[in-house]
This record gives C-alpha cells, sequence and structure tokens, in this order.
C-alpha cells in the first residue's frame, strides 16, 4: 500500500504538487488523468525518488521511501519514464537489466535472474525479439520492451508514464489489455485518452494545477462532472466518450 | 585479437632501419640491444597508449551519453598536456610527478565538461563546443609556457604531435602501472557502464547511483588519458576512431567491448607507429600525424551519418 500525505514540490518557486493526500490500494490499475501542466510526470517522479519534495510523506509498506536504499527502493517501485532513451543495446540484455537491484558484489547475472528477464519477456510477448537491437524496433515493440524492463524488475508498484502515446491505436488497445492482465500489481498509469483511462482502470485519479480533483471508481470521477470542467469537453457518462463542448 | 596483438608486436620488433631476425637477436648483442631498449620500450608504449585512450574514449563517450566525445574532443587529452609540460616547466627534474600531472590537468578538464554537462543539462553539441574552448585554453596556456620557458620548445613541438621516440621504461613505468589499474578497474565495473547506456533516468530508477557512477568513470578515464599522454604526447583520434569501430564490431556491451576496445587500440596504434618508422626509414613520421590522416577523415564520415541520426 502506498500512502501520500501532504505531499508539495516546487521548481523555482512555482508549485507544481500542492498538499496532494492520497491513499494508493494494492494490486488495483490506477490511471491519473488531467490537462497538460497538472502535474501528472512530476507525482510519478516523486513517487519514484527521481526528484525529491520539499514537504510530505511518501510512504511504501510502512516506510518512508527517503528511508529506502536505492536498490531496496528499485525492488519495490518500477518507472516506465515518459521520454525514453533508445539504446543500441539488445532486447534481452535490456530486460536482463532490470535485475540490476539484486546483483551482489560481482556483478553477474544468475540464473534466477536470467529466469525472471525470460518471463518478462514472455509475459509482453517480446520473447522473438530477444536478440534484436531496441533502435531496430517499431515504437509498439519499444513499449513492450519497456514493460518488460519493469516488469524483471520484481517491483510490486509499476509507474507507468504515457504508456501509450504515440502508438496505432490497436498497438494501445494491446499495452492496455497486458496492464490490465498484470492482476498481482499495483499500477499507476498516466493517460492521455480520458476514455481509455475511465475503461480500463479499477481507480481514475483527475488532477489539474497540481492538485487532485477527483479520486475514485471511473463512475464516480465521470458522475462528478469534473472532468467535463477541466479538459473543457462533453463526457458520455455511460461509454465514456468524449464530444467538444 | 589477442594473436592479432602478439602478431603486431612481433612484426614491430623486427622491422624497422635495420630488420633484425629472432637469429640475430640471439647472437647480435647490437641487435638485441636496439630490440630490449629501443623497440621493446617503443612497442609496449603504443600498445599502452592506445589502449588507455580507446578504453577511456569509450567511457567518456558513455558517461556523456555523447558518441562525438573523446578525450581529445572534449579538452581532456590537451588538459593532460599543459599540466604535464607545466610539470616539465616547473619540476623538470622529476620526471615521474609528469604523469600525476597529467592525470590531475585531464580530469580537471573533464570535471569542467562533467559539470557543464550534468548541472546546466547542457545539449550534445553545447558540451563539443565546450570542448573546443577549453582545448582553446589549453592550447594558449602551452604556448605560453613556450614563450616563457624557451627549453620546452621542442619538447612541445613533439608532445603536440604525439609518438614514441625517445620512450624509455625508465621514465613511463608508473603510467604504464596506472594504465593497467585503471582499465582493470573500468572492465571489472562495466555492468555499472552498460547501465550508464540505459539512460540517466533509468539507471536512477534501477537503483543506481548515477553521479556517482559517472564521477568514478570519469576519473578513471582520466587516469587513462593522463597517463597515456604523459608519454606519447597528444594522439588525437584514436579515443574516438577506435571506440566506434569496436561498437560495430562487437556491439555495445562493455563486459566485451572494453577489453576489445584495449586490444584493437593496443594493435592499432601499434600498426601506426610501425608503419611510421619503416615507410622513409631511416626518417621517420611522429606517429600522430599518421593518426590524424586516418582519423580526421573517420571523424566527418561521422559527421556525415549523423544526419542520419545512426551514429551509434
Amino acid at each position: 500500500m502506498v500512502e501520500i500525505k501532504n505531499l508539495t514540490y516546487s521548481y523555482s518557486d512555482t508549485a507544481i504538487l500542492k498538499d496532494i493526500n492520497l491513499t494508493l490500494p494494492e494490486r488495483e490499475f490506477i490511471s491519473i488523468i488531467g490537462p497538460n501542466g497538472s502535474g501528472k510526470s512530476t507525482f510519478l517522479h516523486a513517487l519514484s525518488r527521481l526528484i525529491s519534495t520539499q514537504n510530505g510523506k511518501i510512504i511504501i509498506d510502512g516506510k518512508n521511501i527517503s528511508d529506502y536504499k536505492r536498490k531496496e527502493l528499485a525492488k519495490k517501485i518500477a518507472l516506465l519514464p515518459q521520454f525514453r532513451e533508445v539504446p543500441d543495446v539488445s532486447v534481452h540484455r535490456f530486460v536482463l537489466s532490470g535485475r540490476y537491484p539484486y546483483l551482489n558484489f560481482s556483478g553477474n547475472y544468475s540464473d534466477k535472474d536470467e529466469f525472471c528477464a525470460k518471463q518478462a519477456m514472455d509475459m509482453t510477448g517480446i520473447t522473438h525479439l530477444a536478440d534484436r537491437s531496441l533502435k531496430n524496433l517499431s515504437g509498439g515493440e519499444r513499449q513492450r520492451v519497456y514493460i518488460a524492463l519493469c516488469l524483471s524488475q520484481g517491483a510490486d508498484i509499476l509507474l507507468l508514464d504515457e504508456p501509450t502515446t504515440y502508438l496505432d491505436i490497436r498497438y494501445q488497445f494491446d499495452i492496455l489489455d497486458l496492464i490490465r492482465s498484470l492482476t498481482d500489481k499495483t499500477v499507476v498509469a498516466v493517460l492521455h485518452d480520458i476514455t481509455h483511462a475511465l475503461t480500463y482502470s479499477d481507480k481514475v485519479i483527475l488532477m489539474d494545477k497540481g492538485t487532485v480533483l477527483a479520486y475514485g471508481t471511473p463512475q464516480e470521477v465521470a458522475s462528478s462532472g469534473l472532468i467535463d470542467e477541466v479538459f473543457g469537453i462533453t463526457l458520455d457518462k455511460t461509454n465514456y466518450t468524449v464530444s467538444p463542448k | 585479437m589477442t594473436a592479432g596483438l602478439l602478431l603486431m608486436l612481433f612484426i614491430s620488433l623486427s622491422v624497422g632501419s635495420s630488420d633484425i631476425s629472432v637469429a640475430d637477436a640471439l647472437n647480435n648483442p647490437t641487435a638485441l640491444r636496439i630490440l630490449l631498449y629501443v623497440r621493446l620500450p617503443r612497442a609496449v608504449a603504443a600498445v599502452f597508449a592506445g589502449a588507455a585512450l580507446s578504453v577511456s574514449g569509450v567511457i567518456i563517450q558513455t558517461v556523456l551519453g555523447n558518441p562525438i566525445a573523446g578525450p581529445s574532443i572534449i579538452g581532456v587529452n590537451s588538459g593532460a598536456g599543459f599540466f604535464a609540460l607545466l610539470a616539465a616547466a616547473i619540476l623538470p627534474t622529476l620526471p615521474s610527478l609528469v604523469p600525476t600531472f597529467a592525470f590531475t590537468g585531464a580530469l580537471l578538464a573533464g570535471l569542467i565538461i562533467f559539470v557543464l554537462a550534468s548541472k546546466t543539462g547542457a545539449g550534445k553539441l553545447t558540451v563539443v563546443l565546450a570542448g573546443v574552448a577549453i582545448n582553446s585554453i589549453l592550447t594558449a596556456g602551452t604556448d605560453t609556457l613556450t614563450v616563457l620557458d624557451t627549453d620546452l620548445v621542442y619538447a612541445k613541438t613533439s608532445f603536440m604531435i604525439g609518438g614514441f621516440s625517445g620512450v624509455s621504461f625508465a621514465k613511463m613505468t608508473p603510467a604504464l602501472v596506472y594504465i593497467f589499474i585503471g582499465i582493470a578497474v573500468a572492465i571489472i565495473f562495466s555492468g555499472k557502464l552498460n547501465l550508464l547506456l540505459l539512460g540517466e533516468n533509468t539507471a536512477k530508477t534501477l537503483g543506481m547511483n548515477v553521479s556517482a557512477v559517472r564521477f568514478f568513470y570519469l576519473c578513471i578515464a582520466s587516469l587513462l588519458a593522463g597517463s597515456a599522454v604523459s608519454f606519447s604526447g597528444l594522439l588525437s583520434f584514436v579515443g574516438l576512431l577506435i571506440p566506434h569501430i569496436s561498437r560495430r564490431l562487437v556491439g555495445t556491451d562493455n563486459k566485451i567491448l572494453l577489453p576489445f576496445c584495449a586490444l584493437f587500440g593496443g594493435v592499432f596504434v601499434l600498426f601506426c607507429d610501425t608503419v611510421c618508422r619503416v615507410i622513409f626509414a631511416p626518417f621517420e613520421l611522429p606517429v600522430g600525424i599518421v593518426m590524424s590522416l586516418l582519423g580526421g577523415p573517420f571523424f566527418l564520415f561521422l559527421l556525415m551519418r549523423r544526419k542520419e541520426n545512426r551514429l551509434w
């Protein structure tokens, strides 16, 4: 379970996250929606300790994340960043790197690490790409490889920053189905598409200007009318389609 | 590649102004002396300098995430050169301190670039431009030294071009030890370098202390480049050329790439140096000239490829 208490973060005098209080339950698919600049990515970066926040606490399994050692935290939380590098590295080696937090001083990957990497590749359907370089993959394939990296990391909490953006629509559904199939993980995903977020997730967080406006089941958040207000659109409350105001 | 290195060593030792066969070496004391005191130190110097600059190049490119970086591009070599000349000017009686000075200079230049690249979030091009600026400042410093201390003019000229004539084990032993240790340490911890390859955020979320690893490797790269420059002078392009060719040949896994680069760089520089000695024998070209003639066009080729964004 992740508890977020009074989380605040400012960058050069601009408040980006303002006093966020949330409790994220285990093994649910929680999506974050909100307009550009509402603090969604910053929120994920704070959860994964890529940035250090000025105020507030993030407590994972009863312990503040600032008290975790780097590798200990990496075993709890995995992040798919929004801006992803495309290194010239084979898919197998890339996914195997997810086992880095488990390495001992010798720095050699064990059979168990190989097993976890293989499992992650199987789950994401990229085993046939194992020897290809990330450079030579399509956008959809790369996305899967990145998710496989997060899975091989063995963390219970996956933070996914825009896992479907820039993908063809059928790959978007593939990725969403894949995420939803990870029923033993807590997934927090920033999603660009409001309809997808409401259709696929167990809980939805609506953010605007650094605050959480609404948090609940898709039904609750949709019926609050806040989505219409924040995005300046009309949301169909039954099938979650979006139309202009 | 190891066999290639041994073969190249054998060829390099036997050819020259006078060719020496195995039988000569065993029977003729003059030939043996040429071999032991002239050709062997020179061959060892070439191999170690080539290995050190190539490994240093791989490290700098990975740490900065910048394929057109390298010890001579970002000013690490000229930092080493300036400080080595400074040591020769102010402490001419202590030649064993030259590698230490060269390392300090290399590290200072490397740190300036490193801080610029990480703290200000400077782009890859900015880093290269900053390298040009640092190179020019240090060259001005080197010129000033030679104006103030005219005894250094000869030293400076041969230093700027780079070469191995006149090396001796006595002078370069400390530097060889540093290079050996530096390469060994770089290979032992190459898993961390591999993680840096995946990008800063990914490495961080996998639990690596990215700043510490970068700093650690930058020190090793400086140690390697500084030590090499202290006896070989400013050999440009080895640190850029060899890493790129090697990546094409063996891929980006640093566990394989670093040892391969060390061997390949050693063979390449030894080959160039042997060509320099033999081609106009008994006169010889400084090896730096030959390598720049090979490296310059290759760099231009890389810049043209950059357009297609397929540099690595």
